[in-house]
């Protein structure tokens, strides 16, 4: 019976993409791949929830091994305690991020009302009336200006790096500067066009906000944490690891070219052309190298790939069908559970 | 000429890609000997697990940065070979995972092997672990279990990138006896140099069939040839058509349309 | 002659690569010339102004060496040709690498040409990381209004009020897709995605040294336009630069580029010695028998 359900579910997920792929776009109206959206984001999510099936392995595995003291349990728990302290870091890093973004949206929020106020007066639609609209819009603003004036203020200047003074000094300008259009507008004189203005200035002051927010955050103690766990440990190692690669291909080219016949001899030949030919050292031997390099990869190089490609492209098309089909499963797996 | 949509021409030439593969598996199930030639690395796969069984010492599978994916049920193929034999032989297999949906189903392969082998009691999921999603995480986590465990033998089949020639590095460093298969050309030089077998691109699909003799990868296989012919009259007709063409601008040939219309032919 | 033990080579290799570095040598690149088809088209790609190029970014630090300085020489000559570009990237490691490489170009352009001022918004704009892989693609070729799709940039500032892209509508506005990756499958997701019906934007690929091959495939065929071959590509793409544009500071790529052809030329040395050895052992042990 699941065998049976996983083959239907199979069948019916591999059937939707085909029929997105043959169907036209558009039959008398209506489109096939109008969710298609949403529904690859819907297949995306399903697969992000294995995440948890690593994580689960790895407590499995490493848990086992450090609850009963197996060989190498030492270095299981010093995996355990990497993940536990790099999970809580990277997850304190993004609530506080996140909410340092969200703190400036407020600012946006009332942004984009002033531009919808215009847009509907330019339209003529008047309900809610204009004159309660920007009543509303101007009492927001303004609590909204106060409240990031006095969250942007800082007691002790002095310990603000320059950047940090750049934006607060920006800050200030900017904030003044959206008084003064919040009056205007206040005064009653100015039409629907002035608010034009203002939505400019809630945008620039929300941008410069933001500006501080991320500046402060940066300055937190989870910030740096996790920048220097990611950016100093993760990325570090990575970089390393993939700098050993210089090494092992030494050592491999050393003990593995040999010229045992005529086809290795023509192998390492063109090799021999070809490195001499992208290094700088290889014109002061002879100007043509280069050129013949350009030939040998464009003419013979790129046909051998292209036959690799095509043949690879068509045994991975036909898998694909059989894997639609769930044809493929029945050869390792055979029968129900 | 950009495709974004199928067309007619397009559905024609897929159905004619399939129709060899069907036919294939029907002669197969019907009892018809195919010829398949001989892999030498799809050969060396039994003697790699009995040479670790001899040595009493661990064989390793891994899939490397195979996704969910066509090449990755090619490598499940062979992995569900090898894991009978270790079941078999009492040999312990380690199956570091690199994705954790591959982590799943590879899980399933080598368990259905055991049971297949009448050897479930000897299966641990803890075979299969977890290292890294992390390319280089992956290959150090790869690197570090080969040398505590003094690996026997490695299979290094599916999609492999950079870490490639770490990870075959560490085995040759070990002594074991590595076979690996891939269809990224570009990693093909590095197990060359570093492992006893290599299969490249294609015999990847094939060494699933060629070793469970199953009738539908069989089928396939014998379906897969027929449609590389297929591709390769038409690129031989395609050049004979724009070399006409091209010599008939300058000496007055009539022209002849060309295969691009086949394609794009009743596009809708 | 014994056989050279690893720990020898390794040595070797870490002196052929460490010494030019340190020193700083330099010396002309060779001739590249899919590297100059890119150049040629940059130098003379005219952009009206509602049209802007679109740079990719899909590459980590672990590639930096390459694709990065593909990437500063490449932003340097559109920023020095005014031409308006957003960078962005399918791959979250780079995201550094969005905001870095575009502030020390600018910042270097400026030192070289007081009163000259090269502004976030007008010259360059940040879309940041997008996820979603092909399906950003995807989108964004069918969008009729890309301005509304990014929506905002990598600091959550509205790109309708950037002047560097507001005026973009479609995917027919991205005059010119360069695209710097050591990533599998990427360049070929960009081809295969990034197009509208009767539209194929001309696209410049910057790849690591291993794709090279790969890459010819595409550049043979015509859906590449130009091609940036690993340090190498980097390494000419400056020098034609720098004969452009003559600059006092040293030129990282080129200086890349020097380390790496000592290193393959010890690989060379190291191919014959092997060779040598491996022949010699050979006869010996014929005589002993």
């Amino acid at each position: 019976m699941r065998q049976r359900l996983i083959r239907i579910v199979t069948f019916i997920g591999g059937l939707y993409f085909f029929l997105r792929f043959v169907l036209p776009g558009d039959i008398n109206g209506f489109q096939f791949a109008r969710y298609n959206h949403e529904i690859t984001n819907g297949f995306r999510a399903i697969g992000a929830l294995t995440f948890g099936l690593g994580l689960i392995n790895i407590l499995l595995v490493h848990g086992s091994r450090l609850l009963f003291r197996r060989k190498g349990w030492f270095t299981s728990a010093a995996l355990l305690f990497g993940l536990a302290f790099m999970l809580t870091v990277t997850i304190g890093e993004w609530l506080a991020s996140a909410r340092a973004a969200a703190d400036a949206d407020r600012l946006v929020m009332l942004r984009e009302f002033a531009a919808r106020i215009v847009a509907d007066e330019k339209a003529g639609d008047s309900d809610p009336p204009y004159a309660t609209r920007v009543a509303l819009l101007l009492k927001n603003a303004t609590l909204e200006v106060e409240r990031v004036d006095q969250a942007a203020r800082r007691e002790n200047p002095a310990g603000d790096s320059a950047v940090m003074r750049g934006l607060r000094t920006e800050l200030h300008a900017k904030i003044n500067g959206l008084r003064g259009g919040l009056e205007t507008i206040s005064a009653g004189t100015a039409g629907p066009e002035a608010l034009l203005p203002l939505a400019q200035q809630l945008s620039d002051v929300a941008a410069t906000y933001r500006g501080i927010l991320i500046e402060q955050h940066r300055a937190a103690v989870v910030s740096k944490l996790y920048t220097l766990l990611s950016d100093g440990l993760f990325m570090a190692l990575g970089t390393a690891m993939f700098s050993l690669l210089a090494f092992y291909i030494a050592s491999a080219a050393y003990r593995a070219f040999r010229i045992k016949s005529a086809e290795s001899a023509l192998m390492m030949t063109t090799a021999l052309i070809v490195m001499l030919g992208q290094i700088p050292f290889g014109l002061w031997l002879w100007d043509g190298f280069p050129d013949v390099r350009m030939w040998l990869l464009t003419t013979p190089s790129t046909a051998a790939r292209r036959a690799i490609e095509i043949g690879a492209a068509v045994a991975g098309l036909i898998m694909a069908f059989r894997m639609w089909f769930s044809v493929e499963t029945q050869s390792f797996s055979r029968g129900e559970r | 000429m950009a495709v974004e949509h199928a067309t007619l021409g397009i559905l024609v030439l897929t159905l004619c890609m399939l129709l060899p593969v069907w036919v294939g598996i029907r002669r197969t199930r019907q009892g018809h000997q195919l010829f398949v030639r001989r892999i030498k690395a799809v050969d060396a796969v039994d003697e790699a697990c009995g040479r670790a069984a001899e040595m009493g010492r661990p064989v390793s599978f891994s899939s490397g940065l195979t996704g969910i994916s066509p090449v990755l049920y090619a490598c499940l193929g062979v992995l569900f070979h090898v894991a009978k034999k270790a079941a078999t032989f009492r040999s312990k297999l380690l199956v570091p995972q690199n994705d954790a949906q591959v982590l799943a189903v590879t899980e399933d392969v080598v368990r259905d092997a055991y049971r297949e082998s009448g050897r479930l009691s000897s299966f641990d999921p803890k075979q299969i672990q977890f290292l890294s999603d992390e390319q280089f995480a992956f290959a150090a986590g790869y690197m570090g279990l080969v040398q505590r465990e003094r690996i026997g033998s490695a299979f290094l089949l599916g999609n492999f990138a950079a870490e490639s020639l770490m990870l075959a590095e560490a085995g040759q460093q070990m002594g074991a006896m590595q076979i690996a298969g891939t269809v990224n050309p570009e990693q093909v030089p590095f197990f060359i140099c570093t492992c006893d077998y290599t299969m490249i691109g294609e015999e990847l699909f094939g060494a699933s069939a060629y070793l469970t003799r199953e009738p539908v990868q069989l089928g396939s296989l014998y379906g897969q040839d027929r449609a590389k012919l297929m591709w390769l009259v038409l690129i031989l007709a395609g050049t004979l058509v724009a070399t006409w063409n091209s010599m008939g601008e300058v000496l007055g040939w009539p022209v002849i349309p060309n295969l691009e219309q086949l394609i794009i032919w009743k596009a809708w | 002659m014994r056989e050279l033990h690893r720990r020898w080579i390794y040595l070797l290799v870490a002196l052929a690569l460490s010494v030019p570095l340190i020193l700083r040598v330099s010396v002309p690149p060779a001739r590249m010339r899919a590297a100059d088809r890119a150049y040629d088209l940059i130098r003379d790609v005219e952009i009206a102004p509602h049209q802007i190029v679109l740079m990719a970014f899909d590459f980590g630090p672990n590639i930096k060496a390459e694709n990065g300085s593909q990437a500063e020489v490449v932003l340097e000559h559109l920023m020095r040709r005014r031409i308006p570009v957003a960078l962005f990237s399918l791959y979250v490691q780079a995201e550094p690498f969005l905001k870095s490489i575009p502030e020390k170009v600018a910042s270097r352009l400026m030192a070289e040409n007081p009163g000259e001022v090269w502004r976030y918004g007008e010259d360059w704009v940040n879309l940041g990381f997008r996820p979603g892989n092909f399906l950003v693609l995807q989108s964004l070729a069918r969008s009729e209004d890309i301005t509304a799709f990014f929506g905002k940039d990598a600091f959550a500032n509205r790109l309708a009020d950037i002047a560097a892209f507001r005026n973009a509508k479609t995917v027919k506005d991205i005059a010119l897709l360069v695209e710097i990756s050591g990533l599998q499958g990427m360049l070929e997701l960009y081809l295969r995605f990034f197009r509208a019906e009767g539209y194929v934007p001309k696209v410049v690929h910057g790849c690591t040294s291993i794709s090279i091959p790969d890459a010819y495939i595409f550049l043979d065929s015509g859906q590449l336009s130009g091609l940036l071959e690993g340090i190498a590509g980097a390494a000419w793409y400056s020098a034609r630069l720098r004969k452009e544009y003559p600059r006092q500071e040293a030129d990282e790529a080129q200086i890349l580029n020097t380390s790496l052809g000592v290193a393959h030329l010890l690989i060379i040395l190291l191919v014959i010695v092997g060779n040598v050895v491996a022949v010699r052992s050979a006869r010996r042990g014929v005589a002993q028998a």
